[in-house]
């Protein structure tokens, strides 16, 4: 090749190189258009994920435990009977001479095998009866939610705390991404968006946040406690917790501070946006208040869990009476 | 110090796989380097016996002159073995599946896999040099330990892949497409972690927005018999069932017409050493879609599309554009086939022979060396 022709190539290379990252952008752009038109929102991926999820062996659309039982039950016998079978009579014959020498032994050890096998068994079709009686205790005391508790909160609206919150998380996010769980409409997303910071959120699936992922907002369908418990340690600028710090139980809760300490950057922010109690009381009602498996609560608590686990709040901000936005820090380790 | 003698040990030595194929020719890179060279393994299949000697019968005794190089790709017995030979070890990294992405489907495998892991962290002192297939790979064992490193993608001859095609099942490919509609393709063992489901979703999509009649080849053999099938049971809840032929293993002349009809080569794997199949599919000019995952985009390289989206609308749309616009269907052939001839064969033997020049270099302080 000459430097003329390995020039031309370079150039091709180069051509070719930029209209495929043209390609790339055009196929994105597509994506987006047909997602904010409707044409594919994210629930029917969701339906589509939740379907196979049900045909991988943990699904749900069969019961793979009593299977799981039966196999085991299968494999739990071990047969003392040695195949000596052969086309071939000497050959037959040496398996037969060996199986008899060493008969004795092996139906000695077999023996042994076999009882412990159909012991263990036993246990885990004892331990079988006991869980699925616990399991139906349980669906008698969690009885399904009436349909007003469905709706009970869909988290505190972000809109009185915006300005505030995208100067406070701005002013760490050179350390790391900032994270909404649960992010809803997105409107939080966008003003960080629009400040030129670099923020996504997760929704468990709210038609909302549907909504904000049509618009272009990087929005994943994901749980808050799953999503944290795979985001690196110490990788978040901020964590923007809301929605979901209303109606959570006691554990989940421990669970969602301990995460946030783990994954947020020495000097990034962790922001709860709750509900008031009272004015959560007062929308609901007192059945759907008296029922609900979890309740919002006051800031002094989120400000006393998040002290606990070593954060220090450095703000409670006020903007709406019936929500509050709680900022805590992560201390930086002290540099000697 | 340059040795006489470089023994390669493989823990299960079949001819067609990837593995298998990367140590016969690097065996006849190394002896055309003028090293001595061969190959011990547990298990030899018929296809290569005569290829291998069985590691049973390596003596203790040291081997002056000997350096043993160990493929490594899953918890084996021949770890413990190469790790207790006094000579001088070299590692090649082959990559091992995240355990995680397999327990739900093939359990038995995950206790091979945790093993293999641990084995990698193991080896990480006694071995003075390492090779991996990717980059992607080599910072696993950095991050495990090894002190001197270098990528060495996997040798394979490129004008293997050009086996005739067989005619009956082209023939058959080419009366399936008279009823209209794209062929996709996806070469690769149907496991979990190549993420076929994720394949039929898009599929599913892409019939429902671009072409109804759309087909989804997905060639290779099965890990276990849980996932293959609940792909066909999810094919068929979807309504996709008929659209989606999963072949299990086949002939090469057989694959060879998989290539030659397909219109586009998807690949949604979520985990990837390196991915022959997708040189393959770039060598014989067909265009690549791949969801950038693991080793998957550095093996694509610029050879092909690459989506950061990993959903089934993104995928979908980008094959659409592949096999409807001739333009970037020209300019994606002619870009697949400059990447894969990076793979060469000849390119391939010049940088395992230069791999184990520089761990000449870094020998004499290597343990085992002295």
């Amino acid at each position: 090749m000459t430097t003329d022709d390995t020039a031309a190539a370079g150039t091709g290379e180069a051509d070719s190189r930029a209209y495929l990252a043209q390609v790339q952008r055009e196929i994105d752009d597509e994506v987006r258009r047909r997602r904010a038109a409707g044409d594919f929102p994210p629930s029917f991926e969701r339906k589509l994920d939740e379907l196979f999820a049900r045909f991988t062996p943990t699904g749900t659309s069969d019961d793979h435990f009593t299977d799981a039982l039966k196999l085991a039950d299968r494999s739990a016998y071990f047969d003392t009977k040695v195949p000596i079978g052969s086309r071939k009579t000497a050959k037959g014959a040496v398996r037969f001479a060996l199986w008899q020498a060493e008969a004795w032994f092996m139906n000695y050890v077999v023996t042994q095998l076999n009882h412990f096998s159909s012991s263990t068994m036993r246990v885990v079709h004892l331990l079988d009866e006991r869980v699925g009686d616990l399991e139906r205790e349980l669906s008698e005391l969690t009885p399904a939610p009436l349909p007003e508790e469905e709706v009970l909160s869909p988290g505190a609206d972000p809109a009185p705390y915006l300005e505030e919150l995208v100067e406070r998380l701005g002013a760490v996010a050179d350390r790391g991404r900032i994270l909404q769980a649960e992010c809803g409409a997105g409107t939080l997303l966008a003003a960080l968006g629009g400040a030129g910071h670099d923020a996504y959120g997760i929704d468990p699936g709210s038609s909302a946040a549907d909504a904000a992922a049509a618009t272009g907002l990087e929005v994943r369908r994901d749980d808050v406690l799953g999503h944290l418990g795979s985001v690196g340690p110490e990788s978040l600028a901020g964590l923007v917790l809301a929605g979901c710090v209303d109606r959570m139980s006691t554990a989940e809760r421990r669970r969602l501070v301990a995460l946030a300490e783990l994954t947020v950057a020495p000097g990034g922010l962790v922001v709860v946006l709750g509900t008031e109690p009272a004015a959560w009381e007062e929308t609901v009602g007192p059945v759907a208040a008296d029922l609900a498996p979890g309740r919002p609560l006051h800031p002094d608590t989120w400000a006393h869990l998040l002290t606990r686990i070593g954060l220090e709040v450095v703000a409670t901000l006020a903007g709406d009476p019936a929500s509050f936005a709680l900022v805590a820090s992560k201390r930086a380790p002290a540099t000697t | 110090m340059r040795p006489d003698r470089i023994d390669q040990i493989v823990p299960s030595f079949a001819g067609r796989d990837a593995i298998g194929t990367h140590v016969l020719h690097t065996r006849q890179a190394l002896r055309d380097a003028g090293y001595q060279s061969d190959v011990w393994a547990i298990d030899t299949l018929p296809e290569v016996r005569g290829e291998a000697r069985p590691l049973a019968e390596l003596t203790p005794a040291r081997r002056p002159g000997t350096w043993w190089l160990f493929h490594h790709s899953i918890g084996t017995p021949a770890a413990d073995i190469f790790a207790g030979r006094p000579e001088p070890k070299v590692l090649d990294y082959h990559n091992i599946t995240p355990a995680g992405l397999l327990d739900r489907w093939a359990p038995w495998v995950r206790d091979e896999v945790e093993l293999g892991r641990r084995q990698l962290v193991e080896l990480a002192r006694p071995c003075f040099f390492a090779l991996a297939d990717s980059s992607y790979n080599e910072a696993e064992l950095t991050a495990d330990g090894y002190p001197h490193t270098r990528v060495v993608p996997p040798l394979f001859d490129l004008a293997a892949f050009e086996e005739t095609a067989d005619p009956e099942v082209e023939a058959r490919l080419r009366a399936d497409r008279r009823a209209g509609g794209a062929d996709w393709l996806f070469v690769g063992r149907v496991a979990p972690h190549k993420a076929q489901h994720d394949l039929i979703k898009a599929l599913a999509v892409h019939r429902r927005l671009h072409d109804p009649e759309a087909r989804l080849h997905l060639v290779g053999s099965g890990m276990g018999e849980d996932y293959p099938r609940a792909l066909q049971r999810f094919a068929q809840r979807i309504g996709v069932g008929d659209a989606v032929r999963i072949t299990g293993m086949v002939s090469a002349g057989a694959l060879a017409a998989y290539y030659r009809v397909a219109d586009v080569f998807v690949c949604a794997s979520e985990h990837e050493g390196f991915c022959v199949p997708v040189v393959e599919a770039m060598h014989l000019g067909l265009p690549v879609v791949a969801h950038a995952a693991a080793a998957v985009p550095e093996t694509v390289g610029e050879g092909g599309l690459v989506l950061a989206d990993r959903s089934p609308l993104a995928l979908a749309t980008a094959a659409q554009r592949v096999v409807t616009d001739p333009g970037l269907r020209k300019v994606l052939v002619e870009a697949g086939r400059a990447r894969a001839r990076y793979f060469s064969l000849e390119r391939g033997r010049e940088r395992m022979v230069a791999a184990m020049e520089e761990a000449a270099r870094v020998a004499p302080d290597a343990p085992g060396t002295a």
